[in-house]
């Protein structure tokens, strides 16, 4: 019986179906790296769905274009326009400015080193990363401040000034600074920008054990708080409910 | 919008809303703290008991206490996932209480950096002194007000501020150096406010003006004289008194105030005080005993009143009897009665160019 064409295709069979389903089925994330996910790769609520340390560093190189512009302007209102947008850019909580998305990146590594599965070095790591985000978020508040005075500047010459002032704030927000003048920019979290920043997260990522990998969209948008406080997944696939984060 | 504000969802699982509200943990525990120990201590056992008294602490903002407790209880329950959530909640925390403090001196450091921008760059001696009330001893921001003062034309201000630098930064290049330009200018202040008598002369006085510098007295009367010679009297009464104050018996100092207060003008406790001291340096006692006496009644705690009416006493018994020509302070009439005479030429004016 063994030219049974059933039969051999039941031998078959048996013998694709684990390398089958290896293939289509993997491990779910760790809820820790769902977290990292959202500040890394895409969380539903913002522009693109992208992740919030990506949104930040959008917005501080449109911050630092606005900035470069606004300093070489010689038209008041167009000058007072430019900054206005590039504070827009930088503080707007509703428009996922600069500022914002960075402390939502911070969150979520927050989340990621409160959930029950996370590493130790996600644990020992995330309140390290939140600390190093202060001296963005001081330039962040430091261009709101010039902000509102070139707003109520009467003068082109000090307008300009204070534009200058801003573009070097969110060159360093972009770039990083050398605030100590030895040459290094970017040296310590006081000089830090987001590309120091995202370095930074990439050590916390490349130490991870097991690996942190990619987290699918699936996962990234379907991690639910229970009432209880536990992270899980929507498996019913309600869609993006993230009401633990509010 | 403050930044912690933005920061809501650093409140965790088991974190309560009033974990952020900045108050510090009390030294003095709270009842619920209290009793929460009460029942850990009956029940050292008790998961339950240790995570209410936990739970008690994280409300009094004892992040750090909280963390020691479940540390201990980590003794009794190793192998506790309940325990290790709760211990990485709250460690959580402790981090994001320290991340807070973090993000409030950013917003100060914020203000102090726009602050000093506004000063060092843009001469705002307002922003100045906004940086100065949030860092008083800071040499850079005490330089950069020194700088805006001196280009402000305020040598005598910026002296004053370079040296107030120097004592924080005595080995500080740039402040020793801006001093002496401070110094200097302010000479050269005090050269014009001497030999002049027109309006940059008057601006000259005021920028060389520097309280307890030697020359202060010298200042003051010449300001006074040019106040007076450009009809502002409630300023040059003013520059008189200050003068008076830094140096007792200077008869141009003494005929310039009572020419100033015979107007009965400006006769609060202090004029009727300067009168009456301007009057005992003139050795009419009997005026300065009832110029004296009208303070004594308007300010009865201000110093050194009664022994000059001691003083005018003791003259006015040396006196003739013939009354003096000025009749004004002697009248028992009620200050708030007194009624101003017109403007006049005041019989010390020429006098003024006498004082140095």
């Amino acid at each position: 019986m063994a030219s049974d064409p059933l039969h051999r295709l039941r031998t078959l069979a048996a013998l694709i179906a684990p390398v089958l389903l290896s293939a289509c089925v993997s491990r779910p994330p760790t809820i820790a790296h769902v977290h990292l996910g959202h500040a890394l790769t895409g969380v539903h609520v913002t522009p693109g769905r992208q992740g919030y340390l990506l949104v930040a560093e959008k917005q501080a190189e449109d911050v630092y274009a606005l900035a470069q512009k606004a300093a070489t302007g010689t038209d008041l209102a167009q000058l007072k326009a430019d900054v206005a947008k590039a504070v827009n850019a930088t503080n707007s909580t509703t428009e996922f400015g600069l500022k914002h998305s960075l402390v939502m990146a911070s969150n979520h590594i927050s989340f990621a080193a409160t959930s029950p599965d996370a590493s130790k070095n996600v644990q020992d790591a995330a309140p390290i990363f939140a600390h190093d985000t202060v001296r963005v978020l001081e330039r962040c508040e430091l261009i709101g401040l010039l902000g509102k005075d070139v707003e109520a500047s009467s003068s082109v010459k000090e307008a300009q000034l204070l534009a200058g002032e801003i573009e070097n704030l969110a060159r360093a927000n972009l770039e990083g600074e050398d605030a100590d003048h030895d040459g290094v920019v970017g040296k310590t979290p006081v000089e830090f920008g987001m590309k120091q920043l995202r370095a930074e997260l990439d050590g916390i990522i490349a130490r991870e054990n097991p690996p942190y990998r990619t987290v699918d969209q699936w996962y990234l948008f379907n991690l639910v708080k229970l009432p209880n406080g536990v992270w899980v997944f929507d498996k019913l696939g309600r869609g993006g409910n993230i009401d633990g984060y509010k | 919008m403050t930044l912690r504000r933005l920061l809501p969802l650093l409140l965790l699982t088991a974190a309560p809303a009033f974990a952020h509200d900045g108050a510090a943990c009390s030294t003095s525990p709270s009842s619920a703290v209290v009793s929460a120990r009460e029942g850990l201590a009956k029940n050292p056992q008790s998961l339950d008991a240790l995570f209410r008294l936990a739970d008690a602490l994280v409300e009094s903002t004892c992040y750090d206490a909280a963390v020691h407790e479940l540390e201990d209880g980590e003794e009794i329950h190793p192998r506790s996932p309940e325990l290790q959530a709760k211990l990485r909640t709250t460690r959580s925390l402790v981090s994001e209480e320290s991340y807070f403090a973090g993000l409030e001196q950013a917003e100060v450091a914020a203000r102090v950096s726009r602050n000093l921008l506004r000063c060092s760059k843009l001469g705002d001696l307002n922003a100045c002194d906004e940086a100065l009330k949030l860092k008083p001893n800071d040499v850079d921001i005490l330089t950069a007000k020194g700088d805006a003062q001196l280009a402000a034309g305020k040598p005598a201000d910026a002296e004053q501020t370079y040296s107030r630098a120097r004592q924080f930064a005595p080995d500080n290049a740039k402040v020793a150096a801006q001093l002496l330009t401070a110094q200097a200018q302010r000479s050269a202040a005090l050269s014009t406010c001497q030999k002049g008598a027109d309006d940059a002369a008057l601006a000259a006085c005021q920028a060389a003006l520097l309280r307890g510098a030697d020359d202060e007295f010298t200042v003051n009367t010449r300001l006074a004289q040019l106040y007076q010679q450009r009809n502002q009297p409630a300023l040059a009464l003013t520059a008189y008194i200050a003068a008076n104050t830094l140096k007792r018996g200077d008869r141009n100092v003494a005929l310039g105030i009572v020419a100033l207060t015979e107007s009965g003008a400006h006769r609060d406790a202090v004029a009727w005080a300067a009168r009456g001291s301007a009057l005992l340096t003139l050795k009419r006692g009997t005026e300065a005993r009832a110029a004296l006496k009208q303070a004594l009644a308007l300010a009865p705690a201000m110093p050194d009143l009664r022994s000059e009416i001691a003083r005018a006493e003791a003259i006015a018994r040396t006196e003739t009897k013939t009354p003096p020509p000025d009749r004004g302070a002697e009248s028992p009439t009620r200050v708030a009665e007194t009624a101003a005479p017109p403007a006049k030429k005041y019989s010390n004016e020429a006098a003024a160019s006498r004082s140095y």
